[in-house]
């Protein structure tokens, strides 16, 4: 059954859709759920809160890829869990680790106030990553978006640890600049943010 | 913070570009076979236990267990008894260019038709399922390491030969590729076992039933198919009983129709029309059992050509006598009404 035939199945409102999108989406959900929650559990739920996400938005969406569309659906149902059990920055499976990363390219040493709305800002990223080059594009991404530990992004992508971290570094440090630029964002002070 | 708020407005990010990084990662999206319908909730288990098959692959093989029970069974799934005396040994057999396929047992239901075949590659190839990724790990077909499929197969000198499988059986436009879904086992590089699981259609023949095994080199190569007719046996069955229902708008949101109820050595297979009455009422409802049955496969409803839901259940496990009982439940499984059908 390819993505359509499950799409139609969402808008027929036949609820074996939901077997099947889990038998072919089902481990690349929790991949993404666990990299972002670090518990299994949760992670399973996530999952589960993510076919019922697609069984509320379709219809009216009807996606082309359903692999994306999931994937949204689960890392940002993923993220809100973390956000709202305030664990984004305390032990959210990778998640802390790379927004200290984030964090410290872009918090650290000044007080930056975000001068847009996040549909603004979601815009300025992805033009902001269509300008990279594809390594650096993809890795970014891995880290960040997929929230793959280091040490697997390096040994998927044919390269060392420290090769990533220098990757992720210059690319936060360039999404910075950028950002500032632009005037995403206003530099206030020299004062250490959170 | 701005390093959260990357975070949330990142998810919005191109979706082709998602694409290719989870493919680098390797987080694979499983590629279902063929096919016209839903996934049985069967598929879904067996897809969940494949990795127990892979560890046992090794004890199977020395003692030639690549059978329908062995490869059904799970410690959560299990072929009933009864249905022993269904499971027909086959020998047909079909050969292509580097592959060679014999199917091994065949086993018929009212409903159901599970079907084995033994895949044999020649030396240029590592046989694996096709589903798998040049970038899965060698995990994924059973073996230890670290490398990907591709480089174990690049290191050997060999190519990845994807192989898939299915069912057909004539059908009044040609022959029809049955709904069901395929659980594949590498045995060594060159031999993989794959258990057929195929939904079989009411009133069906089961003459001129063709086993469909496709070969494909990935790429843009084209599969080569290996079409082997095999001989399948009818069950004995008891003749089809028609149940009707005591209220049919007893479950808000659907009108039920009579249901048709066959019992076999497999366990009980039925299936009934449901009319949409209500659609928000229609749409709560998530899940349905059987206060008879303590188990059963492939529920859900599917919409025909005619407009109109048909529910159908097979392997169901218990006893059916005069009365059949449907609950269905909404989506926080809380109980919303309750179908009784009366034997006619």
């Amino acid at each position: 059954m390819d993505d359509k035939e499950i799409v139609n199945l969402y808008w027929q409102r036949d609820e074996a859709a939901i077997p099947a999108t889990a038998a072919r989406y089902g481990s690349y959900c929790r991949i993404i759920a666990f990299n972002f929650l670090g518990n299994a559990e949760d992670a399973e739920e996530c999952v589960n809160d993510t076919w019922l996400g697609a069984w509320n938005s379709m219809p009216t969406n009807r996606p082309a890829r359903l692999a994306p569309y999931l994937a949204k659906l689960t890392r940002w149902l993923s993220l809100g869990r973390l956000r709202d059990s305030r664990r984004l920055k305390r032990g959210g499976g990778e998640v802390s680790l790379a927004l200290e990363e984030l964090s410290e390219a872009l918090d650290s040493g000044i007080d930056v106030q975000l001068q847009v709305e996040r549909r603004e800002l979601a815009a300025a990223i992805r033009q902001f990553l269509a300008g990279l080059d594809e390594d650096r594009r993809q890795v970014f991404l891995a880290r960040y978006w997929f929230m793959a530990p280091v040490k697997e992004i390096a040994r998927r992508f044919g390269f060392s640890e420290s090769k990533v971290k220098s990757m992720l570094s210059r690319t936060c440090r360039a999404l910075r600049e950028k950002l500032e630029e632009e005037n995403y964002v206003e530099r206030r002070n020299s004062v250490c943010h959170e | 913070m701005l390093s959260e708020e990357i975070l949330f407005a990142m998810n919005d990010t191109d979706d082709a570009a998602l694409e290719a990084v989870s493919r680098r990662l390797g987080y694979r999206v499983k590629k279902a076979p063929a096919r016209a319908g839903r996934l049985s909730r069967r598929a879904v288990l067996l897809a969940a236990v494949i990795a127990a098959f892979l560890a046992f692959s090794a004890v199977a093989y020395a003692a030639n267990l690549w059978g329908i029970r062995e490869m059904f069974d799970t410690p959560n799934v299990v072929l009933p008894e009864a249905a022993d005396g269904l499971i027909t040994a086959q020998s047909e057999s079909g050969q292509g260019a580097g592959v060679s396929c014999q199917v091994t047992e065949s086993l018929c239901d009212v409903s159901t038709i599970l079907l084995t075949v033994t895949v044999t590659g020649d030396e240029a190839h590592i046989l694996v399922p096709q589903d798998a990724l040049p970038e899965d790990l060698l995990v994924s077909i059973g073996r230890d390491g670290e490398e990907t499929l591709e480089e174990y197969a690049a290191r050997q000198g060999k190519e990845l030969l994807y192989i898939g499988a299915g069912l057909t059986l004539p059908g009044p436009d040609g022959p029809q590729n049955l709904m069901g879904g395929v659980t594949s086992t590498c045995v060594s590089g060159s031999e993989m076992a794959l258990l057929i699981e195929a939904e079989r259609p009411a009133g069906v023949s089961l003459e001129g039933a063709v086993c469909l095994i496709t070969c494909h080199k990935g790429g843009d190569a084209a599969a080569e198919r290996l079409e082997v007719p095999v001989t399948l046996t009818e069950p004995a069955a008891e003749g089809e009983m028609l149940f009707a229902p005591e209220d049919p708008d007893a479950v808000p949101g659907i009108r039920v129709g009579d249901a048709s109820v066959t019992i076999s050595p497999l366990g009980v297979s039925a299936s009934w029309p449901e009319t949409m009455t209500d659609e928000e009422d229609y749409y709560k409802i998530m899940k349905i059992d059987f206060a008879e049955l303590t188990d059963f496969q492939g529920s859900g409803s599917v919409l025909g050509d005619d407009g109109i839901y048909r529910n159908q259940i097979s392997m169901g496990q218990g006893q059916v006598t005069d009365t059949l009982t449907v609950r269905y439940y909404d989506w926080d499984k809380k109980l919303i009404g309750e179908i009784v059908f009366r034997k006619k």
